[in-house]
This record gives structure tokens, C-alpha cells and sequence, in this order.
């Protein structure tokens, strides 16, 4: 069985008056020392997907179907529990590593907290640990950035930072939630790099969250398109990258640029932007923008198996769909 | 990646409390206070109980700096000794007040729903009647002395550092760091005392400043009214309330205290003020 196994996951704002769908129906499964992609524009539910697993979805949001973590069920465990799981089992590392460390507190003990919350170790014990943590993130002189406050690190060596809190328990699931969209390019490498080391190091798996598909292209096993807050498309990357066959993740393919994919095709962008969630209805939720829709996507199309781990929701695969853009 | 950044030797800059002189002057003034009353634990001009008819309602001269009050006492030597009234009323009242208010709005701020509807209708609710009117009422329930009037003035406190620390730690709730430590799998107490806790102790301390100064006030108003220190132990309202009667033939006997007050009050609420400049980051900044 899988490490993190979501099935049919759905999530609703419920409000006095109106009830809007977040997240519809989203399955998946992440594997040990698996990296899994999370693709899709901002507001596709791919944040709200990584929350729900914490169980940390904001007030208001009702939550169904099954999230199973190492054959336990999620949604039934209760806030204690939920409590020993996370930062213990399971890391999540922020978008945004100057405002994930608490400004009052000192790196050391950001880093020594999770370690002396779940495995009790002594004031001593979880500083060292932290120190070790430190080095294997690779930050520039460990035992001076113990002691420093987070102000006095650049963002790179904050998101470091950030990935150690997260990595301190050895998580056997670890999610990444943009980890490198505040930084700039050449510490993003740096940063991917290591957290692709660090999971093949511990065999955990990794679910990393970004609307940047070179990053996808190049850390991930397997890939999970969102739109709408559903899924249109996963495919093993390679074949998703060569062969995208839902219209949305060619649109994402052929507005990204190319350098990053080897190919010299025209910058073409999306028209029109996300349909908000409160307008979502039966059809097609990329239809607006989609160039291929006809009056057969006021239907929502199902999700297709395509292949070996492939599926796609679209009723128009067939024209022009599995094709390189 | 560079080095990491140290904080880089302060050039020469003026001197920090001269950048802030309501910070250096209400210092000052809350640093005389506090002497005086330390000093009189152990020595005054002239003994508490030292009554001498014979040099009743003297004006201030070189034997009796302040004066003499209608039974021969020596003023300063009173005003010394009821500054320790003052300011115990004070820190008593700013404790109570700081500890069950703070923890109040913590609460308010992390469980929200009805926990946060119930504490601020309580706020509310003490909120409804004036402060020293409050004080009064309670003081009057509960009987006069000092006592009684730390936990009426604190009592009035509780509500105005809830509404503050709950104001505070809700804006920290919605920064990311918080969501990280409930990620990392931290209770809602424990990121209530170590994470939102220090990041709003600026504003609790300011806070805690200026409802000293109004401790203050208000035990000068209990004990004006008789319901506050009890006799004989001196205190500046009941000074003040005692000298009416000789406001024609000793002026300086109401003026004394009552300026004593005044400048007390004065000088506490400019001590806050010049630390919320200090302690606000976005000021900091700036420099």
C-alpha cells in the first residue's frame, strides 16, 4: 500500500447562505521515496489538498472521502492525534520563507522545537540534533546560525531553514507546498536539489506542490494536473511533459518557457484567468478557456484511463489529445 | 551563499533615550517616584506618627520642606510613605489585570467561536460602566481598603488587556509562522504561549505602563472617597481629601499632593508613550 493514499477527496466552504465546492473528488497516492507533483494556476485547490491532509483546513471547510497515511485514516483521528502526526510524521515546508520562522526566536530553537515536542529529547540533546540538522541542509557555518534570529539569514539559507524544521523528525511523508517560489532561480536549484537528496536519503516521499513546470519537469516521478479544484490530468512526468493530453496541461505547457524543455516553440498564453470557485457548475471547468470545447463539455467529462498510470478528464482526447503541442 | 549577516557595530549615534524624551522624562519621574517610596521603607524626614500640635499647618520651610499638615506630621515625609501605597495599588492592580486579561485574549484569539463571543462580551459588560464609577462599585461591594481596591482597579483591568492581547494575537494567528508550528504539531496553548505570546509582549508592556498611571488615579480616587487606604496609613487621595477642610489657611497642604498626583501621572503615562516608541518595530525600521 501506498504511504499517503487520498480517495475521492472533496471540500466545501459552507456558508449560511451559499455552499461553494473547493476540491472535487481528487484521488491519489504517494509511495515511499516517491516525489509526486502537484500542478496547476493559483487557486486549483492544490494548497487546500495539502492542508487536508494535515487536517488543518481553515474554519467553515467540510471535508469528505478518505486520506489514508500509512493505512490510517485520517479524517477520524482526532486533534491529539492529528497533533503527534504532524511535524512527527509528516513535514510541510511554506511558500514563503520570511514569514514561516517566528521573528522572537532563534533558529536553534525553531529547529529544536519539533524534535523536543515529539521525541522528548533534553535541551542539550535536541540542540546538537539541531546543529546536525543544520549541517545536513548544508547552511554555512551551523553552530553561529544556531543562535541567529531569522532576520540575520537571507532567504535561501531561511527556506533552508524552514526544510530542517520540517525534516528534524524524520517525516515519512514530507509536503512542499511552493517551496521555492519566493526565491530567486539559482537558489531555487539549490534548494530542489536538496530536498530531492534529502527524500531519497530517508525514502520518504515527497509531495511537492508548484505552477513552475520546469521544476515539475525536473524533480517529479509522477505528476497531478488541478484545475478547478479537480483533477484533469496525472501521468508519470516524462510521458506527461512529451505527450500532455488534457487541452489545460498543453495551454500550461506551451505558456511556460521553453529553455527549461529543450524546445524553441512559441510563448502562447491562457486566455482568461481561474473560474472562482462560487461559479463552478456541471460542465467542464476549463471550458471557458478552452480552444477545443464544444457543447458536449457542459457535461462533466470523467476521468479516463489513458494508459499505465494515466488518466485525463476530457471529452475530447481524441482530437489532437496525447499529441506534443 | 554569503556569510551570514551580523549586526554591524552601532556607528556613534545620540545617546537611545535622548532620540525618545518622553521615554527620558517620564523615566525620570516614575524613577523619583519609585526611589521615594523605596527610601521611605527605611528612612523619612520625620517619623509617620510624629504629630506636633504646636507646629500645625506650617507652610514649607527649611525644617519641613512641604510643610506640616493639621496635626504637626511632616508632609514629605507622608507623601514618601503614601507612594508605597500608590505604587503597590499600582502593580497589585496592572498584575491582576496583565495576568487573567492576557491569558483571556490569548484564549479568545486561538479557539475563537463561542470561547472568543462569551470573553468579549464580558469585556463588554465591564466595559459598560466608567472605570473609577466600576472601582467605586466594587469597592463599596467588597469593603474599603487597600486590598480591596487592588482588586477593583484590577479587576477593571482584566477586560482592557483581554481586548488588546486578543487583538494582538489574532493578527498573529494569520501570519504563516503559526501555521508552520501547527504543521510541526503543536497544540493550540503551546503556540499560544511560546510563538504569539512574545510577539505581542511590545504591546502588552505599553499597555501595562499606562494602566499603572491609571491604578494610580484610581486609588487616589477610592481613597479621596473613603474607600480606599484606610487611616493611618497616609495616602495621597485621602491627603487631598482631608486638606479641603484648610483650603484657605493652608493652600499648599491640597496643592502638594494633588500636584504629586498629577506629575505621578503624568509622568507614568509619558514613560508608555515613549516606550511604544521604542518597542514598535515599524518605527525601528525606520531608523
Amino acid at each position: 500500500m501506498a504511504l499517503l493514499e487520498v480517495q475521492n477527496l472533496s471540500i466545501r466552504l459552507e456558508r449560511a447562505d451559499e455552499s461553494v465546492d473547493l476540491v472535487r473528488d481528487v484521488s491519489f497516492s504517494v509511495g515511499e521515496g516517491e516525489v509526486v507533483g502537484v500542478l496547476g494556476e493559483s487557486g486549483c485547490g492544490k494548497s487546500l489538498t495539502a492542508f487536508s491532509v494535515l487536517g488543518l483546513l481553515p474554519q467553515g471547510m467540510k471535508i469528505s472521502g478518505r486520506i489514508a497515511f500509512d493505512g490510517e485514516d485520517l479524517l477520524t483521528l482526532d486533534e491529539k492525534a492529528l497533533c503527534a502526526l504532524r511535524g512527527n510524521r509528516i513535514g510541510m515546508i511554506f511558500q514563503e520563507p520570511m514569514t514561516a520562522l517566528n521573528p522572537v526566536k532563534t533558529v536553534g530553537d525553531q529547529i529544536a522545537e519539533p524534535l523536543r515536542l515529539h521525541k522528548r529529547l533534553g535541551r542539550a540533546a535536541a540542540r546538537s540534533e539541531a546543529r546536525r540538522l543544520l549541517e545536513r541542509i548544508r547552511l554555512p557555518d551551523p553552530t553561529a546560525a544556531l543562535d541567529a534570529y531569522p532576520h540575520q539569514l537571507s532567504g535561501g539559507q531561511r527556506q533552508r531553514v524552514v526544510i530542517a524544521m520540517a525534516l528534524a523528525c524524520r517525516p515519512n511523508l514530507l509536503i512542499a507546498d511552493e517551496p521555492t517560489t519566493a526565491l530567486d532561480t539559482t537558489v531555487q536549484r539549490q534548494i530542489l536539489d536538496l530536498l530531492v537528496d534529502l527524500v531519497e536519503e530517508t525514502d520518504s516521499g515527497l509531495l511537492l506542490i508548484t505552477h513552475d513546470i520546469g521544476i515539475m519537469a525536473e524533480t517529479t516521478d509522477r505528476v497531478l494536473v488541478m484545475y478547478g479544484g479537480a483533477i484533469v490530468e496525472a501521468a508519470p512526468t516524462a510521458a506527461l511533459v512529451n505527450s500532455p493530453a488534457h487541452p489545460y496541461t498543453r495551454a500550461l505547457l506551451q505558456a511556460t518557457p521553453q529553455r527549461a524543455l529543450g524546445s524553441d516553440a512559441r510563448l502562447e498564453p491562457i486566455p482568461g484567468t481561474v473560474p472562482p470557485p462560487s461559479s463552478h457548475d456541471v460542465g467542464c471547468r476549463f471550458r471557458t478557456r478552452c480552444t477545443l470545447a464544444t457543447a458536449q463539455c457542459e457535461k462533466s467529462p470523467p476521468l479516463r484511463e489513458l494508459g499505465p498510470g494515466r488518466i485525463a478528464a476530457c471529452w475530447r482526447l481524441e482530437q489532437g489529445g496525447g499529441t506534443a503541442p | 551563499m554569503t556569510a551570514l549577516a551580523r549586526p554591524s557595530a552601532s556607528a556613534p549615534r545620540r545617546p537611545r533615550l535622548l532620540r525618545y524624551p518622553s521615554l527620558a522624562v517620564g523615566g525620570a519621574i516614575a524613577t523619583v517616584v519609585i526611589g521615594m517610596a523605596l527610601l521611605s521603607l527605611v528612612w523619612t524626614p520625620y517619623s509617620l506618627m510624629a504629630m506636633n500640635m504646636r507646629q500645625r499647618l506650617q507652610a514649607p520651610s527649611l525644617q519641613h520642606l512641604l510643610g506640616t499638615d493639621q496635626f504637626g506630621r511632616d508632609l514629605l515625609s507622608l507623601l514618601m510613605i503614601g507612594a508605597q501605597n500608590s505604587l503597590a495599588v499600582g502593580v497589585v492592580a496592572v498584575v491582576i489585570g496583565l495576568v487573567i486579561g492576557t491569558a483571556l485574549g490569548l484564549l479568545a484569539a486561538a479557539r475563537r467561536g463561542w470561547v472568543d463571543e462569551v470573553v468579549m462580551r464580558f469585556c463588554d459588560f465591564v466595559f459598560a460602566f466608567p472605570a473609577v464609577l466600576s472601582a467605586v462599585m466594587l469597592a463599596a461591594a467588597l469593603g474599603p481598603g487597600t486590598g480591596n481596591a487592588m482588586l477593583a482597579i484590577g479587576i477593571y483591568n482584566i477586560p482592557i488587556f483581554a481586548r488588546i492581547a486578543r487583538g494582538a494575537a489574532k493578527s498573529v494567528w494569520a501570519r504563516e509562522f503559526v501555521t508552520a508550528a501547527r504543521t510541526a504539531g503543536k497544540g493550540i496553548i503551546r503556540i499560544s504561549v511560546e510563538h504569539v505570546l512574545p510577539n505581542i509582549l511590545n504591546i502588552i508592556v505599553v499597555q501595562a505602563t499606562i494602566s499603572f498611571a491609571t491604578a494610580v488615579l484610581a486609588e487616589a480616587a477610592l481613597s479621596y472617597l473613603g474607600l480606599g487606604t484606610q487611616p493611618p496609613a497616609p495616602s495621597w487621595g485621602r491627603m487631598l481629601h482631608e486638606s479641603q477642610t484648610f483650603l484657605s489657611r493652608a493652600a499648599y497642604l491640597s496643592i502638594i499632593p494633588g500636584l504629586t498626583i498629577v506629575v505621578t501621572v503624568l509622568g507614568l503615562n509619558l514613560l508608555g508613550d515613549g516606550l511604544r516608541d521604542l518597542l514598535d518595530p515599524r518605527q525601528s525600521a525606520e531608523r
